[in-house]
């Protein structure tokens, strides 16, 4: 028998449809149906400016939209062959990490929510609120920045964000070993996500699985590590890799990088460069492509953008993680029982604005 | 004879006074034909007409059944319907206790609003569903599906009935009290499984069969977890195991494991969380409630809560003494005075406390999936309960020597009370010590976090949850916050840099009508579509000189599309339409704690008295400028501007507001629709360069192909 989970259902992970086939309660197959929230970002952006496609590609996904706008910027840069300055960089590297620890945040919510754990929903998405509330003061908005620009960022940031954004990740930091006793502590948490939604080394990376959902197998793959862009090269963090692949490893795996990413902002903070923070940009592309790839909380994400020697793009091509996350779901499904779907549709972390674009 | 005093009579004494004041009333009113009739014959002379006591009487036949002496059923019905009432009253503070408190564990506050401390919510939520439609899917069975929820409902209300509350206030009591409110919440899983099956509705047959299959595999344990109880008390009758705790302690000390095991037990019936996979929200909608909507839904609520409540209330009887309170002397010292309290409020407190702990659990763990919950059901509360029952027949009944008082460190003591205490320290440690590598740290953790939660939102102990009180209370923002846009007459240039930049076309430069015009050169200003404005703030980076702003005004909600168009006026403060007004707030100002106490209370009479206000925060969209006749009679019927315009400047601003919205809606229909609306001047496109668009470059200068 076939089951639709959606296309409205009251997971909070977006618009899509998971339809599964059960045998009573096991699940035998499955297939996602994607789409239902595909706005034609990438036709779009080949109509604006660059910067005025900046809006657009904010909205891909909407709760780790740095890491998305500062992506498309960097391809930007690399098409036109921008300079961008030090202090940049550094900024670059403290606000897209600043939204990783909000987006994981999120997600922990989101995930936990599904489980039935109705508080520890609630306590990270008040995490998230000091850290959207220090994002609101350096760019105006609680979600949708727009703060990068062709060169370098904006607005400043001054030293009333560096010294409150420590306080916070300080806080966040300390929350997270509340959010351990509540979790991995509990017997029932347990029981509800270790062994359930695994998947192992080969077929993970034969399904082009990238992010915390690979490292959670064992393979220690992480674009920060592999090809250090910005200012990555130089902070000190660390890499969390777990062996199991079930649930529990994914949820282990994000909740160490939101650690990580805490340490990397604290040391931002400490180190920032003085000096300008945009550099000079053309009006004008040339007539050549640039591709990035970028470590997106969600995984690997790519943007592939060619000139056409006017103002705007010829093409923009945007590789999602989740969308390529998705398709390992059935794998991750197979056998299971129906109670075991939004444990693991919620341990892969799916943002269906990036999905669908 | 009942007592002199009201307060020293029992329930069905209670009864009995009402029945004697209904019977006098009853009377009355069916004698008072017959009286009018003789005074008003009486007072006209006319003699020969008055009737004597026996003539033309109709006596209401149900009034004379109603009040036969010896089967008072009208006593019945008075104790039937007080405890109708207070169950409801009941249950909504049960529902009262379990959203404020939930909230502070969540570090939030619950309802707020609706009346002090929102105890009134649960009565607005209940009328809401009241008004909502009883839909159904066009296939069910509707036997089956009307009868599911009066099933769960009525065997919750007589469950509820068997419950006694103090030694003056039992309803309903009978040798097999214990017995009676067990089967009557055997019920459910029968009435849950014909619920869901009745929707006609893959996902309700679902959920109804776990939920089967989760009570199915709770009754076991819930039953047998009492035998120990019956066992050591040597009765079914709630009142006798009361009366037994009185003497020798509260059974939660004899039989520790036996109440840990009933606890479980109810959590699982009650299908609260951890246990609540059937109606889990994630999982499938709503489980086998999903077609259930309107008061049926609420119903089903109600019916949930009050076996909530008849859960612990057989938890506070069977294992915390009921309604008495423990008579500890320190020395010469009472440590607790039983009998300044009530008993009726000691054992409500009691249930409220149990329930509380209901809740604590709901806040802490997430929910079981149903085979593991089966998992837990069979093969660990069951085994435990048999211990536990054999331990307490073999040591209680056997060794037990009644009658013989044994000198302990706490006092003498029957040595009923030693061998039930010591029986069960030892099943409890017994088990403990099997469980013991999983029980303390990883089940228990949980409670501990959420109860410092609970502590740190208190403001008794100087915290306060994160909640800003919206709109009591403001959230503060930078300054740099961009929300609502500001231009300024005197530096704009007419560049329309902000109109080419905006990458939704928002911004169209438009003859400014009351513009100040500090340079005539420069006389056409922006003008906002906020409809599509998505406040990315380039706008705002392009301008040359500085004259558009956003600031950080965010209560910008309108409620028709043409109050989203911001001319280029009222961007630059000329005319006040929208800009000055905040209508998140409604018109009402809310100040002192007197306005915050009425007007929620007043809200829901309030706007079947002030259409015109609540009909605009309705959000008609798109028929804004519809006024109701009670605001048309308020202008006094009169249709000429000029008259209304005397009047209006004697009227209350309320008034003056409905006679604008008159006054608009009578130029609308004079006038007809206009020419240009604000979708053909943002549609118009004046400033993008030919040729940008899609198909519009022609094929030599296309050289990217």
């Amino acid at each position: 028998m076939w089951i639709n989970i959606g296309p409205q259902h009251p997971s909070t992970h977006g618009l899509w449809d998971l339809r599964i086939k059960v045998n009573g309660e096991v699940i035998v197959d499955s297939d996602p149906q994607v789409g239902y929230l595909h706005r034609s970002v990438e036709k779009i952006c080949e109509r604006k400016e660059f910067i005025m496609a900046m809006p657009m590609t904010e909205r891909l996904c909407y709760v780790a939209n740095m890491n998305w706008t500062h992506l498309y910027v960097h391809a930007v840069e690399k098409l036109m062959n921008v300079e961008v300055p030090d202090r940049a960089k550094w900024i670059r590297v403290m606000v897209c990490e600043m939204n990783r620890v909000a987006s994981h945040l999120f997600w922990l919510g989101a995930f936990v929510h599904d489980i039935g754990n109705l508080t520890m929903f609630l306590w990270p998405i008040r995490e998230r609120e000091y850290v959207l509330d220090l994002l609101e003061y350096i760019t105006g908005a609680r979600m949708m920045y727009n703060y990068p620009r062709i060169g370098g960022q904006v607005k400043d940031v001054d030293d009333k964000f560096l010294r409150r954004s420590k306080v916070v990740m300080d806080m966040i930091l300390e929350r997270t070993f509340e959010y351990e006793k509540m979790l991995d502590e509990s017997d029932m948490f347990g029981v509800r996500t270790k062994g359930v939604g695994v998947i192992d080394r080969a077929m993970a990376k034969n399904a082009g699985l990238t992010g915390p959902a690979l490292r959670a197998c064992g393979v220690d793959f992480d674009v920060r590590k592999a090809t250090p862009y910005w200012a990555y090269g130089e902070v000190d963090f660390e890499v969390p890799v777990y062996d199991e692949g079930d649930c529990f490893a994914r949820y282990r795996v994000r909740l160490e990088e939101i650690r990580e990413s805490c340490k990397i902002v604290k040391q931002c903070a400490d180190r920032m460069p003085e000096g300008e923070f945009i550099g000079k940009a053309p009006r004008v592309a040339p007539k050549t492509y640039a591709w990035v790839r970028h470590e997106d909380p969600r995984g690997e994400s790519m943007c592939f953008i060619m000139g056409t020697g006017g103002k705007n793009a010829y093409r923009v091509k945007f590789r999602s993680p989740a969308f390529v996350n998705i398709s390992a779901l059935p794998i991750m499904l197979l056998g299971y029982k129906i109670p075991d779907v939004p444990a693991v549709m919620g341990s892969i972390d799916v943002c269906i604005g990036e999905v669908d674009r | 004879m009942a007592p002199a005093n009201p307060f020293d009579w029992t329930y069905l004494e209670l009864c009995g006074a009402l029945n004697d004041i209904s019977y006098h009333v009853v009377y009355a009113v069916g004698d008072l034909p017959h009286n009018l009739w003789n005074i008003l014959a009486a007072s006209l002379g006319m003699r020969d007409r008055v009737l004597a006591p026996g003539d033309m009487t109709f006596h209401i036949g149900l009034a004379d059944w109603l009040f036969v002496q010896n089967r008072e059923i009208m006593v019945s019905l008075i104790a039937a319907t007080l405890l109708l009432m207070f169950s409801l009253i009941n249950v909504l503070m049960f529902i009262w206790v379990e959203r404020k408190l939930l909230a502070r564990f969540m570090d939030r506050r619950g309802p707020m609003v609706a009346g002090p401390f929102g105890l009134l919510q649960n009565v607005w939520d209940g009328m809401k569903l009241m008004t909502k439609e009883n839909a159904h899917p066009a296939r069910a069975d509707m036997f089956a599906f009307f009868l599911c929820p009066v099933i769960l409902v009525g065997s919750a209300f007589a469950a509820a009935g068997a419950l006694p509350m103090s030694p003056k206030v039992q309803i309903a009591s009978i040798d097999l009290d214990l017995l009676w409110v067990l089967m009557l919440f055997a019920f459910s899983p029968y009435a849950i499984f014909l619920g869901g099956w009745a929707s006609y509705n893959k996902f309700s047959l679902i959920g109804g069969m776990r939920s089967a299959a989760q009570m199915l595999a709770g009754e076991v344990p819930f039953f047998l977890s009492v035998g120990g109880v019956i066992l050591i008390t040597g009765s079914f009758r709630f009142a006798d195991i009361v009366a037994w705790q009185d003497a020798h302690g509260w059974l939660i000390f004899a039989q520790p494991l036996g109440a840990i095991l009933f606890t479980i037990a109810v959590l699982i019936e009650l299908e609260r969380i951890p246990f609540d996979l059937p109606e889990a929200e994630s999982e499938l909608v709503e489980g086998w409630t999903t077609e259930y909507s309107g008061l049926r839904w609420g119903m089903l609520w109600l019916g949930g809560y009050l076996r909530g409540y008849v859960g612990c209330a057989m938890i506070v009887l069977l294992f915390l003494g009921g309604w008495g309170m423990p008579n500890y002397k320190l020395g010469e010292l009472p440590l607790l005075t039983p009998h300044i309290i009530p008993p009726v409020f000691i054992f409500l407190l009691k249930s409220y406390l149990v329930f509380a702990v209901f809740v604590w659990i709901r806040s802490a763990y997430p929910r079981l999936r149903t085979d593991q919950l089966l998992n837990t059901g069979w093969k660990r509360l069951l085994p435990a309960t048999l211990v536990n029952i054999a331990v307490a027949g073999f040591l209680v009944v056997d060794q037990v020597r009644p009658g013989e008082v044994v000198q302990t460190p706490f006092g003498p003591m029957s040595q009923e009370t030693v061998v039930a205490w010591v029986v069960g320290a030892f099943t409890f440690l017994a088990v403990a010590a099997l469980y013991s590598m999983h029980l303390l740290p990883r089940v228990l953790q949980p409670l501990v976090s959420t109860a410092r939660m609970f502590v740190q939102t208190l403001g008794w102990f100087g915290g306060r949850p994160f909640t800003v009180l919206y709109p009591y209370e403001r959230l503060e923002v930078p300054l740099s916050e961009r929300w609502l846009h500001g231009l300024s007459d005197e530096k704009c240039i007419s560049c329309a840099r902000c109109c080419r930049i905006c990458p939704d076309n928002c911004l169209n430069m438009v003859e400014s009508q009351m513009g100040q015009h500090p340079d005539p050169r420069f006389t056409t200003r922006p003008a906002l579509d906020a409809s599509h404005c998505m406040f990315c703030g380039l706008c705002v980076e392009v301008c040359p000189t500085g004259a558009l702003t956003m600031g950080p005004n965010f209560e910008l909600a309108g409620f028709s599309r043409d109050e989203l168009y911001w001319s280029q006026d009222q961007l630059m403060g000329y005319d006040k339409k929208t800009m000055q007004e905040h209508p998140a707030k409604g018109e009402i100002e809310v100040v002192t704690w007197v306005d915050k106490l009425l007007y929620p209370l007043l809200t829901p009479v309030l706007q079947f008295v002030t259409p015109h206000n609540y009909e605009r925060a309705k959000g008609s969209h798109s028929d804004a400028n519809v006024v109701s006749s009670a605001v048309r009679e308020l202008a006094g019927g009169k249709e000429d501007e000029r008259e209304l315009g005397l009047i209006m400047d004697n009227m209350s601003p309320r008034s003056k507001k409905a006679v604008e919205m008159l006054l608009a809606e009578m130029r609308t229909r004079r006038q007809g629709p206009r020419d240009v609306s604000a979708w053909d001047l943002r549609h118009e496109r004046k400033h993008e360069p030919k040729g940008s668009g899609f198909g519009e470059t022609a094929p030599e200068e296309d050289e990217a192909a």
